[in-house]
């Protein structure tokens, strides 16, 4: 089970840093995943899927933590938003909004939906019962975080290039611009 | 509020690729990190304590 539990670390980890923008924040929610996941092996059911059950513990954990934040400090996503919003245009005058940022500015149950769908490897059941939703619920979130993205982004990018078909066209440097320099994040 | 003025269109299907591959970029970058010594160390100590239902069960 410690290396079931080990296997499961890399995504757990991915997914945390995709729900909180922190990767501290990200690595303190990990650990205490562990401990709780540790402590409740017992309700783990043989055979079903681990990777769901630890989401599932993690994202309960960053909730109730969540909303004891927005009594304590104001705002946490709003705090995060503005810091965003002063940082430095670090890339020249191509000033694409970073997918990331763009990702931490959907509302937090689409961005979950959207990474659980389209990274984690889940199925629209599996997230749907990490989420502790309906199937459908799950499906248009994730609709909802396609287009809402596909608008930040697109709209930072036509303003430069002019019409949607040039953002096409340069959309390899983009990709090339951006992850040639993840290491330095 | 200013979210819900999503246009009503679904992503085209170029699109839609382009941000998954974005999004699993963004994910497997961290994936690909080796597991740091904090979370093999917690598990160690983890594994060497009793569990919890065996603690209650002794006493």
């Amino acid at each position: 089970m410690k290396a079931d539990l080990i296997a499961v670390i890399p995504n757990l980890r991915a997914f945390a840093v995709s729900l909180c923008g922190n990767p501290d924040r990200a690595d303190d929610l990990v650990q205490e995943t562990l401990v709780k996941a540790w402590s409740n092996l017992g309700s783990f059911v043989e055979g079903t899927n681990l990777p769901a059950w630890l989401f599932t513990i993690l994202r309960n954990i960053y909730y109730s933590e969540y909303r004891k934040r927005r009594r304590e400090v104001a705002d946490t996503d709003g705090a995060i938003a503005a810091k965003l919003a002063a940082a430095p245009a670090q890339h020249g005058h191509m000033d694409f909004l970073d997918f990331r940022e763009a990702l931490q500015r959907l509302p937090t149950d689409q961005r979950e939906a959207l990474v659980l769908i389209g990274a984690s490897g889940l199925s629209y059941e599996e997230a749907a019962g990490v989420c502790n939703c309906a199937v459908g619920t799950m499906k248009s979130r994730v609709n909802r975080a396609r287009n809402r993205l596909a608008e930040m982004l697109s709209l930072k990018s036509s303003g430069e290039f002019g019409n949607e078909g040039d953002w096409q066209a340069i959309d390899p440097i983009f990709l090339g611009q951006r992850f040639s320099r993840t290491g330095s994040d | 509020m200013s979210s819900l003025r999503v246009k009503k269109t679904t992503a085209k299907p170029e699109i839609s690729d382009q941000i998954g591959r974005q999004l699993r970029s963004v994910y497997n970058d961290v994936l690909a990190q080796p597991v740091p010594d904090r979370f093999l160390d917690l598990l160690k100590d983890l594994d060497t304590l009793p569990r919890q239902s065996e603690k209650k069960a002794a006493k």
